[in-house]
């Protein structure tokens, strides 16, 4: 039977369609591949993810406190006056709120008011101890103006709290002219997920 | 063609940036702590009174010295004083001077009487606690000082010195500590010692004779560190001998036949002499040689 040349335009048109099919498929299986080979360890994890039963599956909440709050003033720290090389200590406690794991650190301290050039002479030093009191040994200090424990941070399950040290000193070689000066700073605490 | 192309990369890019990456995927939180700190005033001391401690010390009118020392807070800040008694070089008279101080309400209750304050504190110059208080600004505080000696120490003691420091600090680390020194004595010996008495010579031959006396006293030098002196006269006067505390002394190689003023007298480490006990004794005539010739 001699096909007519409708009904063999119509199987062409056919054939098209199925190619085209079959080449957007292997287009975007290729991209699929590409992107899964770039991604690495997220493979893994999607992988892993793929047996967890969907009904177990809820989402998470990060949260962190000091001294139970989210912005906590610390009070009557000047309530001493500072002579040259003196310090007053507070502790303080951080908790994560959270529900997953959290990496915390004071990633700055903002210098809030100041006078008599105080904050250029204060010393800040902050350690993981259930008891406060001046010179403990093993915690991080820096200037007011430069403390972070970025490098050194608190790691803290969910729900977990810990004590910390915060040990505020004038220096020693702090001046004359420092005399009856104030400082107010704040610490800014951040934390991240810890991957589990 | 070149549609699915440009939208199958889109996919992909998409597929990478929306994997799980180290950013992206992790959640932040952050919570602060803020805090004031402040810094001392000025908390400088400042003293009056301790001047008044300079003393020499005497027998039997003069050996207690009582006077107010006056702390002050003169900067504008409250602060703690500590206030230390100290001496320069040690010696006798530091080890032996009685302190005793004590807080007073006015410096008029702090009187050279018997009358003392509670909770006094009592030492030496070598040893003495220190006074302390806290002071706001401008205000003051007194603290009585006696300082005593015995009349038998102003009789061991006398013509010692010494120097007393007075260290004045403020808990003010930036002020400067305040001291001041005084002079504290004991008058000099000038009571002699005691005429020695019963001085005579015995055992008289023609070129020796031997003086023997009874001692003599001193109020500060005692007996054994005496110094007597012993002198002739008799036309070759002078001295024979300086010793301590003798009661006998042998004059030796005198003249036969020779009439001699021997003279002794005391003398107490203030320099101070006694009277003088004089004896006359007479040398035997020389023996004839020839007397003790045997033939």
């Amino acid at each position: 039977m001699q096909e007519t040349p409708v009904s063999s335009a119509a199987s062409r048109g056919v054939s098209r369609a199925i190619r085209r099919m079959l080449g957007t498929t292997a287009v975007f299986g290729v991209a699929i591949l590409a992107s899964l080979s770039v991604t690495g360890a997220s493979y893994a994890l999607w992988n892993a993810e793929t047996v967890v039963n969907a009904s177990t599956v809820s989402s998470g909440t990060v949260g962190l406190t000091v001294n139970g709050t989210a912005n906590f003033a610390i009070p009557s720290l000047d309530a001493t006056r500072l002579g040259p090389g003196q310090s007053v200590t507070t502790p303080l406690t951080l908790t994560n709120t959270g529900t997953t794991p959290l990496a915390a650190s004071v990633g700055s301290v903002s210098v809030l008011s100041q006078t008599h050039g105080m904050d250029a002479h204060l010393t800040l030093r902050l350690t993981p101890s259930a008891t406060c009191s001046a010179g403990l040994p093993n915690g991080v200090s820096g200037t007011l103006a430069a403390f972070t424990t970025a490098a050194s941070p608190y790691v803290l399950a969910a729900g977990e709290s810990m004590t910390l040290c915060l040990e505020v000193t004038l220096d020693a070689s702090a001046p004359s002219s420092v005399r009856g000066g104030t400082a107010s700073f704040r610490m800014n605490v951040d934390a991240v997920q810890v991957r589990q | 063609m070149r549609h699915r192309w440009v939208t199958a990369s889109a996919v992909a890019l998409f597929l990478v940036l929306a994997a799980p990456g180290v950013a992206g995927a992790y959640w932040s939180t952050s919570a602060t702590a803020a805090a004031s700190v402040a810094a001392a005033g000025s908390g400088q001391m400042a003293q009056t009174g301790f001047g008044s401690l300079a003393f020499v010390y005497g027998d039997p009118s003069a050996l207690r010295v009582t006077a107010p020392v006056t702390v002050t807070n003169t900067g504008d800040s409250a602060a703690t004083y500590t206030m230390a008694l100290g001496r320069q070089a040690a010696n006798g008279l530091t080890s032996a001077v009685a302190i005793r101080s004590w807080k007073v309400s006015s410096v008029s209750l702090c009187d050279n009487g018997d009358g003392e304050g509670g909770n006094a504190q009592s030492g030496t110059w070598n040893s003495m606690p220190a006074q302390t208080g806290t002071l706001g600004p401008g205000s003051s505080e007194i603290v009585c000082y006696r300082m005593s000696i015995t009349s038998a120490q102003a009789a061991s003691l006398a013509g010692s010195t010494m120097t007393g420091t007075l260290t004045l600090r403020s808990s003010d680390l930036w002020s400067t500590p305040v001291t001041a020194d005084i002079s504290q004595s004991v008058a000099a010996d000038t009571i002699p010692p005691t005429t020695p008495t019963g001085l005579t010579a015995s055992g008289t031959t023609s070129n020796q004779t031997t003086l023997k006396w009874t001692p003599s006293t001193d109020n500060v030098t005692s007996g054994p560190s005496l110094v007597y002196e012993i002198v002739w006269g008799s036309g070759s006067s002078g001295l024979i001998s300086t010793t301590m505390n003798p009661v006998t002394f042998t004059v030796p190689m005198l003249s036969p036949n020779t009439t001699y003023v021997f003279t002794v007298r005391a003398k107490d480490r203030a320099g101070n002499y006694s009277g003088i006990a004089s004896v006359t004794v007479t040398t035997l005539p020389a023996l004839n040689p020839q007397a003790s010739v045997m033939w």
